[in-house]
């Protein structure tokens, strides 16, 4: 089953503490729906953890609660874990999906992984994320709204809908808390609102990758072997870095042969016989082997 | 209403209006969080008149909730 990572840093700090705290939501709601949950909480949120959970073939999602600036988003005692520019955060973030309870990092660092990293989908806060809390009482209603609000993009995603789906659901939910909240959580709510930014995909969910297209316009009748190519490209090529290499040649170079397909006479053909017949006997080869 | 039209004075005296009719006992319970800074609510209004980091930060979001409130009327 696939896997969700999620970060909950505690080490005495009240945002990252009240954070954790209610992100145990997404833990509950991901193992409702069957998902291989890793929690890494407390110390465990360290930048090593986190990669070697999201270097694990079945990985597809991330929500984490930490610090942050425009360009950095940390965990345990304000580590660095993703960040704007690194190479290790690009290789993570491809056909995946991320959701951050972080200060300004939607400014530019999730903007870069959707962008340069090719992430399916990043949920983030592009301003300071501000929120109320009454001390005597821990995880209080005051922090519900906010908290509330935010794990929305989780419990959609986790649910199967869409990227877009979600981000609006969690626009409405702040909504709903704005008008239902005292003036005192009234503005912070606004202001979380109005801050909340998605980048990617709009209409992919947490299942989507990048689809190959010349097997899908030539193989449209064909469900069963398109499943079979499918299945080969995410169990074997794509756990290779090789491979990724590969498959990122692959769909640049599809784009101008699919428009050749659609716009000559028996294109598909041509296509079908020369590239997906020889791939076919190849799966075929290597799954004798 | 443009970006440009709130003053902060406009802001801090929209703030002062409300911020009064809070029970004294609960501005001073509850707490508020942005990012890594934690200050209680009661000196919201003290950091808008000095102009702090806190301050500023205070006012830009009176200033996003008068806005949101003038577009609602709308």
């Amino acid at each position: 089953m696939a896997r969700v990572v999620v970060q909950r840093p505690d080490w005495g700090d009240p945002a990252c503490r009240w954070g954790s705290k209610w992100l145990e939501e997404v833990i509950r709601e991901a193992k409702t729906h069957s998902f291989t949950v890793s929690d890494l909480y407390g110390n465990k949120a360290s930048r090593r953890n986190v990669m070697k959970e999201c270097r694990k073939g079945d990985f597809i999602y991330f929500s984490g609660v930490g610090h942050g600036n425009a360009t950095t988003f940390t965990g345990q005692r304000e580590e660095p874990i993703f960040w704007f520019g690194d190479q290790e955060t690009k290789e993570i973030s491809r056909n995946k999906h991320f959701n951050f309870l972080s200060c300004r990092f939607g400014k530019l660092g999730a903007k870069w992984m959707a962008r340069r990293g090719r992430a399916v989908g990043v949920h983030a806060y592009d301003a300071d994320f501000a929120f109320i809390v009454d001390e005597g009482d821990f995880p209080d209603s005051y922090a519900r709204p906010f908290f509330d609000s935010h794990l929305m993009v989780d419990r959609e995603l986790l649910a199967g809908s869409t990227h877009g789906e979600a981000h609006r659901a969690c626009r409405r939910r702040y909504l709903y808390w704005i008008m239902r909240s005292p003036y005192i959580c009234r503005r912070y709510l606004i202001w979380d609102m109005i801050h909340k930014r998605f980048y990617g995909r709009r209409w992919a969910n947490i299942w989507s990758k990048r689809a190959c297209i010349i097997t899908t316009l030539t193989l449209k009748d064909e469900k069963e072997r398109l499943r079979d190519f499918e299945r080969f490209r995410d169990d074997v090529i794509l756990r290779r870095s090789l491979g990724r290499y590969l498959m990122s040649i692959y769909h640049l170079l599809s784009i101008p042969l699919v428009i050749f397909a659609t716009e000559t006479e028996g294109g598909r053909r041509l296509l079908k016989k020369f590239i997906v017949k020889p791939f076919w006997k190849i799966i075929t080869k290597v799954r004798k082997t | 209403m443009k970006r440009e039209d709130i003053s902060d004075e406009e802001a801090i005296e929209h703030f002062r209006k409300r911020f009064m009719r809070i029970p004294e006992e609960e501005r001073k319970r509850l707490k508020v969080i942005v990012g890594k800074k934690v200050y209680s609510f009661d000196e919201i209004l003290r950091h808008m008149k000095e102009r702090s980091e806190i301050g500023k930060i205070e006012i830009e979001i009176e200033k996003e909730y008068m806005r949101w409130l003038s577009r609602r009327k709308r």
